[in-house]
C-alpha cells in the first residue's frame, strides 16, 4: 500500500517547514523536552567533552576505568576489594544500616557488588535470609566505618576506615 | 571489523527469516524488522546450545547464523522482487531532488530526529552502563553470557543474577552476542533496537499518511522526554517497547488490509516481545484478544490457534527453561499475590493519574513533564473521535486491555517480593513500562480521523493539485 506522490508548490512547500520549525522550536520549550534534551543530551555531551578535556590537559589519554571511576564514586573501593583477594573469594558485604552518609550506597547489595568482582562472589549482611547457603560459606569480609571487625573472628590491631579482611586467616589484612 | 561482520550478520539471518514469511517488504521495514528478528535468533541459538551443553561462542553463532540464513534465504525473490523494486523505489526517489517533490518540512524533521538521535547515542556509547539494573542485571548477565558460553552461567546457583535473571534472553544475549563480536559498548543493542523501532513505526505511518505527518508523529515518539532520556541506557524498557510497537503495528496493519504477511509477522514480534520480557503477557493477551475478535468475524480460526501458539510459546519455553535448568522459581522474584487494600488502590490512582495528565504525585514529577504529549494529546484525540472509535477498533481495544492488564499486574504485585513498596514500583518500574504504550498511541494520534483531515488541509494548501 503506498500514498500517491504530490507535486508541491515551493513557496508553500517552504512556509509549511518554516511553521513546522516553529512548532518544533515549541515543543522544545515544554519543561520536560527541554529538560531531556538540554540536560540529558546536550549536558550530556558536554560533560563528556570536559572530562576528555581535562585528561587532554594532564596528558592521558581517557581509559574505560577512568570512566567507571568518574560515574560510580565507589568503584576504586570495590578494585581495591577485587585486588585484595583471591578469586575464590566469598565476602561478606556491610548492611544498608551501616552505610548511612557514606559514598558507597550500593555496596551492601550483591547483585549490584558482584558485577565488578566477579568470579569472587558476595553476600550483603542484609542477605543472609535470602542466601544463607552463600552467607554461611563467607571467608572475607568488608570492612566500612567501623562495621564488619565484629564479624571477624580474631582481633584486629589496626582499624581502617575501608578495607576487606579475612574472616579467619589474619595474615593478609590490607587496608586502603 | 569483527563488530561490523556481526552486525551484518544479524541483519542478514533476520532478513532471511522476515523475507520468508512477507515476500514484499519495503527498504525501511526490512532494515527494521531485520535487526529486531535477527538480535532475537541469537538468544534463540544461545539457549539451543545451552540445553545442548555446548559452550556458544562466535564460531559457533557465525555458523548457526550462515547455516539459517542458507536454509531460509529465497535467492529467486530476492533478485527478482526484492532487488529490483527497491532499485526503483531508490531511483523514483532520487530522479528529480527539487522543492516541488521534496516535503522540506518532513526532511526538516528528519534533520531533528538525526540530530538528537547523534546527541543521545554519543554520549550513551561513551560512559559505561552505570544504571543500577545494567550493573545489578542486564550488563552483568550479557558479560558472563558471553564469558562462561551459556545461559545458566555461575551466578544462577548462587542466587546472584540480579533482577533481570528471570527474564527470557532476548536484551541480555543480545548484550552478550555484541560483547562477543567485540562491541566497546553494550548500549549498540539498545541502539539498534531503538532505531528499528523509529525506522518501522514511519514506514508503517506512510502507509496511511503523508511522509510530514509520518515524520512528525516519529519525532514525538522519539523525543518523549523520559524516553528519550533512555536511549543513552542499558535498561530492557526501551527493547521492550520496540517489540511491543513493532508486533502491535504489524498487527494494526493486518486488522486494517487484511495481509495475511503481515499478521505472521506479527506473530513472530509478539513471540520475541515475550522473548524480552516475561511481564509483557498484557499485550499478548491483547494481541490475542485482537485476533480473536477478527477470528469471530471471519471464522478463520487458524489464525487465531496460530497466533496463540506462537505467541505464547516462548512464555511457556522460558517458563519451563527457569524451573527446570535454572532451578529458580519466577514466583521467588516476584511474589504471590499480593493483598489489595484501598490505600495501595488510592496511590497507584493517583501516579496513573499523574501519568497521563497534568497533575503531580509524591515524589514524581508530573505526566507532562516526563512523556510530553505522547499520552496527553493521544488520549484527547482518543475522546475527540469517540464517536468514529470503530474506524480504529483494533487500536482502541489493544490499548484499553493492555493497559488494564498492566495496572492489574501491579494492584496483584508483591511488594515484599519486590523490596519495595507500591510508591516506589510506581515511580520506577511502572513509570518506565509506560513505554511501551506510546507506538500504539502515537500511531492512533497521526492517523485518526480528525489529525487525517489537518494532514489533508496541510497538503491541499502546499500541493498543485
Amino acid at each position: 500500500m503506498k500514498l500517491p506522490h504530490k507535486k508541491f508548490i515551493p513557496l508553500r512547500n517552504l512556509t509549511v517547514a518554516a511553521v513546522t520549525a516553529v512548532v518544533i522550536l515549541l515543543i522544545y520549550l515544554l519543561p520536560g523536552y527541554r529538560f531531556a534534551t538540554e540536560i540529558i543530551g546536550f549536558g550530556g555531551l558536554r560533560q563528556m567533552n570536559e572530562f576528555e578535556a581535562a585528561a587532554r590537559e594532564d596528558g592521558v589519554k581517557v581509559t574505560v576505568e577512568d570512566k567507571w571511576q568518574y560515574r560510580v564514586t565507589m568503584y576504586p573501593f570495590l578494585k581495591f576489594i577485587t585486588e585484595a583477594t583471591p578469586p575464590n573469594a566469598i565476602i561478606l558485604l556491610p548492611p544498608r544500616s551501616a552505610l548511612k552518609d557514606t559514598k558507597y550506597e550500593f555496596i551492601f547489595e550483591s547483585e549490584w557488588v558482584e558485577y565488578f568482582i566477579y568470579p569472587r562472589l558476595c553476600v550483603g549482611e542484609d542477605e543472609k535470609h535470602l542466601l544463607p547457603e552463600l552467607y554461611k560459606k563467607v571467608n572475607y569480609v568488608t570492612l566500612v566505618d567501623g562495621w564488619g571487625y565484629e564479624k571477624l573472628h580474631y582481633e584486629l590491631k589496626d582499624r581502617m576506615t575501608y578495607g576487606v579482611a579475612p574472616i579467619d586467616a589474619p595474615d593478609s589484612t590490607q587496608a586502603q | 571489523m569483527s563488530l561490523i561482520f556481526g552486525i551484518l550478520l544479524v541483519y542478514t539471518t533476520g532478513f532471511s527469516v522476515v523475507s520468508r514469511i512477507h515476500k514484499s517488504l519495503g527498504l525501511l521495514e526490512s532494515i527494521s524488522l531485520s535487526f529486531l528478528a535477527g538480535i532475537g535468533l541469537q538468544s534463540m541459538f544461545m539457549l539451543l546450545a545451552d540445553i545442548a551443553g555446548v559452550q556458544f561462542n562466535t564460531t559457533l553463532l557465525m555458523v548457526a547464523n550462515i547455516a539459517v540464513t542458507i536454509l531460509l534465504f529465497d535467492r529467486s525473490n530476492f533478485v527478482q522482487g526484492y532487488y529490483h523494486r527497491l532499485k526503483e523505489d531508490l531511483a523514483g526517489q532520487f530522479k528529480s531532488l527539487s522543492l516541488r517533490t521534496v516535503d522540506a518540512a518532513a526532511v526538516l524533521i528528519w534533520i531533528t530526529i538525526g540530530i538528537l538521535v547523534y546527541i543521545i547515542t554519543v554520549k550513551g556509547l561513551y560512559w559505561p552502563a552505570t544504571e543500577h539494573d545494567a550493573v545489578g542485571s542486564f550488563d552483568k548477565l550479557g558479560i558472563l553470557f558471553a564469558l562462561e558460553g551459556k545461559i545458566h552461567i555461575s551466578l544462577f546457583d548462587y542466587g546472584l543474577q540480579g533482577a533481570g535473571g528471570v527474564y527470557p534472553p532476548l536484551f541480555t544475549g543480545g548484550v552478550a552476542y555484541f560483547y562477543l563480536f567485540g562491541a566497546q559498548s553494550p548500549k549498540l543493542v539498545t541502539f539498534f533496537m531503538n532505531l528499528s523501532l523509529i525506522l518501522f513505526f514511519y514506514a508503517t505511518l506512510r502507509r496511511y499518511v503523508n511522509a510530514f505527518a509520518a515524520s512528525f508523529a516519529t519525532l514525538l515518539l522519539m523525543w518523549t522526554p523520559e524516553y528519550y532520556a533512555h536511549m543513552g541506557m542499558l535498561l530492557s524498557n526501551l527493547p521492550a517497547t520496540a517489540y511491543v510497537g513493532v508486533s502491535s503495528l504489524l498487527l494494526f496493519i493486518w486488522v486494517k488490509e487484511d495481509r495475511n504477511d503481515y499478521f505472521w509477522l506479527s506473530a513472530l514480534f509478539a513471540a520475541l516481545m515475550i522473548w524480552v520480557r516475561n511481564d509483557l503477557v498484557p499485550f499478548t493477551a491483547a494481541g490475542i484478544l485482537v485476533v480473536l475478535i477478527v477470528t469471530i468475524k471471519n471464522r478463520n480460526y487458524r489464525n487465531f490457534i496460530g497466533y496463540s501458539l506462537i505467541s505464547g510459546l516462548p512464555f511457556v519455553l522460558w517458563t519451563l527453561y527457569v524451573k527446570y535448568n535454572l532451578k529458580l522459581s519466577t514466583a521467588a522474584r516476584f511474589g504471590g499475590l499480593s493483598e489489595i487494600s484501598s490505600q495501595k488502590l488510592m496511590i497507584m490512582g493517583e501516579y496513573i493519574l499523574a501519568y497521563l495528565t497534568v497533575t503531580k504525585a509524591p515524589g514524581s514529577a508530573p505526566g507532562f513533564f516526563l512523556y510530553g504529549l505522547a499520552f496527553m494529546l493521544p488520549l484527547v484525540l482518543m475522546f475527540a473521535n469517540a464517536l468514529s472509535w470503530k474506524k480504529h477498533w483494533e487500536v482502541f481495544v489493544y490499548f484499553k486491555v493492555s493497559f488494564v492488564l498492566y495496572v492489574l499486574l501491579f494492584v496483584l504485585i508483591d511488594e515484599k517480593a519486590q523490596g519495595a513498596d507500591i510508591s516506589s514500583l510506581m515511580m520506577s518500574s511502572f513509570k518506565r513500562g509506560m513505554f511501551c504504550f506510546i507506538p500504539v498511541l502515537m500511531f492512533y494520534a497521526a492517523t485518526n480521523p480528525l489529525a487525517l483531515k489537518l494532514w489533508d488541509k496541510i497538503d491541499s494548501y502546499r500541493s498543485e493539485d
